[in-house]
């Protein structure tokens, strides 16, 4: 692939939120650039704008004002059927609060986005199988999303982000909701796709997670800062 | 890094807790203000009364402690308590509230209404003491009467003299029968219904007259006194209850009666009678009696058939057919009206069924909403039944409220009835109604408080504190269950209605587009029955009918003038049974030829717009002692000429023989009846003292009938016409238990309609809701709107159908009992199914847009905001 061109990258960021009266800028003067086999941390303070970071860079949400290219192509105007369909081939997200569909078994719920897409079923079911596989989970195939731990809920909703072989792994602080040693099993995991060449952009605020990413992006009250944060307990 | 997660738990549970101790409290302060009006009200003053009820219940704090004991307190104390706090619940939630009460009190109210009407026409036993020993003699006719059927059922003389005589298993047996008379005197001539009664009539029903007396034995005799007793109406409406009438003289058709008797104003016999008199049969004198009878006590209904049976058989003309049969009088009196009602019954159930499911959707909803609450509730220490108790005493509270409302709606739907169907006698709101109405309103109440409220006390406790979002979706599943199979049967329900209002809105709609043969357009019809005693002869006769036509063709506005003594859409009808037909073998003994036979006056057949299809019409030659012409219809033609010409030949023997001279189009005597085989003859050779005039108008008919009525009356002042209407009229009334039963069930089915898309909009809304994050989750992860929309109305589309399928397979089986009511259509019409189910889905479309749209609205983020 070539070198010279980054996977993302945003320039001067702003996105502002307008609640009755209240302008809250969650970011500004963002720029960031992503390439192929990166793995990036984004930390700070909770309300520093990680999250609004990650919507913009998942195509969940539009910057106000700012570029944003993907594969050197600006998407930051494109219209929602078409960011739907970006975010469907090149995100593959992953939440703290996992996001599994109740209703829908493990196998279900890693096809989901594949639906989205128009695989054939046979196309499908190989990818299905092979994310599941990634992920140690082939034997819950068959099971809801009730009947699973944190930690294997999560290792499933991973799954559900590879199966579309995405380009690039957004994850929202995806060990909140977990206990230290099953975050530190979703983290390992991470960290083996990363070694077989998956890009990865990471929200946590554990400085011990950050240290498995190559860069690290201290966000505070929605600016980029340079420099170690002082932890926050 | 792990206190931090701590601490945002404990945030968490705290907001949690925070949110349920609000519950708390506010119950408390309830149960707080409550005992503060109570202590108020027994005389306290303000400050003493919430003093005294706050040391009864100590500080809040430890009553919170005491909650759990005090919910074990004696039940009676408990349940008021459920039923205040219940109350104030539903204040607190007017929407909500309103919205239950009234969907409650809509079906309970047409409920009520519709029951009113069954209990007052079917339940409510005859006003006569011990009915049940009354039944109705009839006769089952047996082939060849099955071809007429007006005639089957017609007793004779003969049996009914002999039963009188002979028979052993009644107490007491009476006749009577039906006769028209114009009733003259005072200022205007009158058209009145009488029953010409036997002398035991009156002691047979066991309802003496309230002024003077019944018919003497000797009063029944051809030759006896002519005397008269006056129904109650027209002793008031007439004689201004004037109750020196006895005694007094009245004319009916011009013969003089004395009035020995008046009846009750509670009388009421199968139709309306103005006046009873005797009637006096007697061997050999023509009269078609009806017979009742009272049992004698431990006869059964079998018994006294055979029995009659036995004696009709003996005495019947050996010509005749036929076994008797006995009805219960009740029976026989609501045979007609049981069916129509019943449908009707049963469509208000469906439509509280419908509301039912609504009701309960509403509360399945609310009971979701309340998850949390309940769940803490129970976990403090609440036992399930008790948590159940007060969410049924809620329902239950709702329907009681909906019962009020109902019982409210239900007196004025009686006059909406009543609207409907004019001929209801009056529906007292009696014991029976309010029963059915209390009954109902606790059966739906528990019925469909019940479900929610277990449902809702079964929710998994450690679910439910827990929930944080980890899993979407698992949320009140099973309750989601539910209400999607309360949404089905609604679905289904409303399909059998609208395809119950299909079906007959096409029966009555095919009897409009019937073409009668004539146009029954810009005509006025009356019919006169001329005075016997005034109009002996066949010549006085015709002058009267003469000069009423010449008169009325005079009048302005005036088309055409004819008459017939067999008009359309009239009860009359002249039947010829053995007529001899030139060329056609004689019917064999014992076996008849039917031939309706009309007799016609004036211009009739260009009045009615009738064509005349051969040969010619009646013309001012065919006078009385010339010889004798007939005209038929074309079935006749078709039937006994078909391959030859029917003009010229000859009908009946002798010298009375006819002479077919034309071929005039089919007319329709009923219009549900298809064209009989008919001849025509003309007034003046066959001569007849009823006649009905048509009169065809330029303008609008109705306007011309003060005109005509004078122009009438101006022949003969004491010579009554009646039944002045139009033709068009005589046509809608004719159609008019087709019209009802197609608008009742059609009202209903609309309704149905519409409660059901509510109920779709409502289950789609509640899953949207309960969705929404699910909804996001498929959006981040590229779910386009389309595809959002398609998931929603996909939802609602399989709900549909699953309804639809049900319904038609419901409606399959219960159609059936629609069938004797309707007409040219078949109870398992295609289309009408078909499109019955296309309109269903396509509405359930439109209650499935919105929501669609609002899912398709979700915001992706809310992926990332969910904590
Ligand atoms: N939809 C929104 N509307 C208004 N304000 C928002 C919205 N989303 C985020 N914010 C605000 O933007 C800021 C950044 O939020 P977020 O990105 O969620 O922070 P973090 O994920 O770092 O905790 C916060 O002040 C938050 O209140
Ligand atoms: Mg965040």
């Amino acid at each position: 692939m070539p070198t010279t061109l980054p996977l993302i990258q945003l320039e001067n960021i702003e996105k502002v939120f307008l609640t009755d009266e209240v302008e809250t800028h969650a970011l500004s003067g963002v720029s960031l650039e992503i390439r192929h086999g990166d793995y990036v941390s984004i930390s700070g303070p909770s309300g520093c704008g990680k999250s609004t970071l990650l919507s913009i860079l998942g195509l969940l949400d539009s910057p106000t004002s700012g570029k944003y290219e993907l594969r050197g192509e600006p998407v930051e105007h494109l219209d929602y059927a078409a960011r739907s369909r970006v975010r469907n081939r090149e995100i593959g997200f992953i939440f703290q609060s996992f996001n599994l569909i109740g209703d829908l078994t493990v196998w279900e719920n890693v096809e989901l986005p594949l639906t989205y897409r128009g695989l054939t079923k046979e196309e499908r079911r190989e990818r299905v199988d092979e994310a599941l596989a990634k992920v140690g989970m082939t034997a819950r195939a068959k099971h809801y999303p009730a009947q699973l731990s944190g930690g294997q809920q999560q290792r499933v909703a991973v799954a559900r982000a590879l199966g579309g072989r995405p380009s690039i792994l957004l994850a929202d602080e995806p060990t909140g909701n977990l206990d230290s040693k099953n975050g530190d099993a979703v983290m390992a995991l991470l960290r083996e796709l990363h070694a077989e060449g998956a890009t990865i952009c990471l929200v946590t605020h554990d400085p011990r997670y950050s240290r498995d990413a190559q860069k690290t992006v201290h966000l505070f009250d929605g600016q980029i800062v340079d420099g170690e944060m002082p932890a926050i307990t | 890094m792990n206190l931090r997660r701590t601490i945002r738990s404990r945030l968490r549970s705290l907001a949690q807790s925070r949110a349920v101790r609000r519950e708390i409290d506010e119950e408390l302060r309830l149960h707080l203000e409550l005992r503060t009006a109570e202590n108020l009200a027994a005389g306290m003053s303000p400050e003493e009364a919430a003093r005294a009820a706050r040391k009864r219940f100590g500080n809040l704090q430890s009553v919170r402690e005491e909650c759990r004991e005090k919910r074990g307190a004696n039940l009676g104390e408990a349940t008021l308590q459920d039923i205040r706090f219940g109350l104030r619940m539903l204040i607190k939630r007017p929407g909500f509230t309103t919205a239950i009460v009234l969907t409650f009190g809509l079906g309970i109210g047409l409920n009520t209404a519709v029951f009113s009407a069954v209990n007052a026409v079917l339940l409510q036993p005859l006003p006569y003491p011990a009915p049940e020993q009354l039944v109705q003699v009839l006769k089952n006719a047996q082939p060849p009467w099955e071809i007429n059927p007006e005639m089957t059922a017609m007793l004779g003389v003969r049996e009914t003299l002999a039963w009188a005589e002979e028979n052993r298993v009644f107490s007491q047996i009476g006749a009577y029968e039906w006769q028209g008379a114009n009733l003259t005197g005072g200022n205007e001539a009158e058209r009145v219904d009488c029953a010409k009664v036997s002398s035991s009539f009156l002691s047979v029903l066991g309802v003496p007259p309230m002024l003077g007396r019944g018919f003497l034995p000797e009063e029944d005799r051809p030759g006896g006194p002519a005397v008269a007793i006056l129904s109650h109406g027209i002793w008031q409406r007439r004689f201004g209850s004037d109750t020196n009438v006895l005694g007094r003289t009245i004319t009916l058709d011009a013969k003089p009666y004395t009035v020995v008797g008046v009846l009750a104003p509670t009388f009421h016999f199968t139709a309306q009678y103005d006046l009873l008199i005797p009637l006096a049969l007697s061997q050999g004198k023509f009269a078609m009696p009806r017979v009742i009878g009272r049992l004698k006590s431990g006869v059964s209904l079998v018994q006294a058939r055979v029995a009659l049976d036995t004696i009709y058989q003996r005495a019947r003309d050996p010509k005749e057919k036929g076994q008797v049969v006995l009805v219960g009088m009740h029976e026989h009196v609501v045979a007609g009206s049981r069916l129509s009602l019943l449908i009707y019954l049963g469509a208000v159930s469906f439509i509280l069924l419908i509301a039912c499911a609504n009701v309960a959707n509403l509360l399945l909803a609310r009971a979701a909403q309340r998850r949390k609450e309940i769940a803490v509730r129970l976990a403090i220490g609440a036992g399930r039944l008790r948590i159940v108790r007060q969410l049924v005493t809620e329902s239950a509270l709702l329907a009681g409220l909906g019962a009020a409302l109902g019982l409210l709606l239900a007196f004025w739907g009686k006059d909406l009835l009543h609207i409907f169907i004019p001929d209801l006698p009056t529906l007292p709101m009696d014991a029976r109604v309010l029963a059915f109405t209390l009954l109902l309103a606790l059966f739906t109440g528990l019925l469909f408080g019940l479900a929610p409220a277990w449902e809702s006390s079964r929710i998994s406790l450690n679910e439910a504190l827990n929930e944080d979002g980890r899993v979407t979706g698992t949320t009140g599943r099973r309750q989601h269950r539910l209400v999607r199979l309360l949404v089905l049967a609604q679905v289904g329900l409303a399909l059998v209605l609208l395809v119950g209002a299909g079906l007959l809105a096409q029966t009555f709609l095919r009897l409009r587009g019937v073409d009668p043969g004539f146009r029954p357009d810009h005509i006025l019809s009356m019919t006169i029955v001329l005075s016997e005693p005034k109009y002996p002869e066949a010549r006085s006769r015709a002058a009267y009918f003469q000069h009423v036509i010449e008169r009325l063709r005079a009048l302005s506005g005036v088309a055409a003038v004819g008459a017939n003594a067999m008009l359309p859409l009239t009860q009359f009808r002249m039947t010829y049974s053995g007529l001899e037909i030139e060329g056609q073998t004689a019917p064999a003994p014992g076996e008849y030829r039917f031939l309706r036979c009309g007799i016609v006056n004036g211009d009739y057949f260009r009045a009615m717009g009738i064509p005349l299809k051969k040969g010619r019409s009646f013309t001012d030659d065919d006078q009385a002692g010339e010889p004798e012409v007939a005209l038929v219809n074309e079935s006749f033609a078709r039937r006994y000429f078909p391959h030859a010409d029917p003009i010229g030949k000859r009908l009946g023997s002798g010298k009375d023989a006819m002479t077919i001279v034309g071929v005039v189009g089919d007319e329709r005597l009923a219009v549900e009846s298809p064209a009989e085989v008919q001849i025509y003859r003309c007034y003046l050779q066959a001569g007849a003292g009823v006649m009905s005039l048509a009169v065809r108008t330029h303008g609008d008919p109705a306007k011309l009938a003060g005109a005509v009525r004078s122009a009438v009356l101006s022949v003969d002042r004491d010579q009554p016409l009646y039944s002045l209407m139009t033709l068009d009229q005589r046509l809608a009334d004719s159609l008019r238990p087709q019209r009802l039963n197609m608008l009742l069930v059609g009202t209903l089915g609309a309704l149905a309609l519409g409660l059901s898309v509510v109920g779709i909009y409502g289950v789609l809304s509640f899953s949207v809701a309960r969705r929404t994050h699910e909804i996001g989750v498929r959006m981040a992860l590229g779910a386009e709107r389309g595809d959002i929309l398609r998931l929603v109305i996909g939802e609602g589309l399989k709900l549909t159908l699953a309804g639809v399928c049900i319904g038609v397979f419901a409606a399959l089986g219960l159609t059936r009992l629609l069938a004797s009511l309707l007409w040219g259509v078949s109870a398992f019409d295609p289309a009408t199914f078909a499109g019955v189910s296309a309109l269903l889905i396509a509405v359930a479309l439109i209650a499935c847009w919105l929501p669609a749209c609002r899912a398709a609205k979700v915001d992706p983020m809310t992926v990332l905001r969910y904590e």
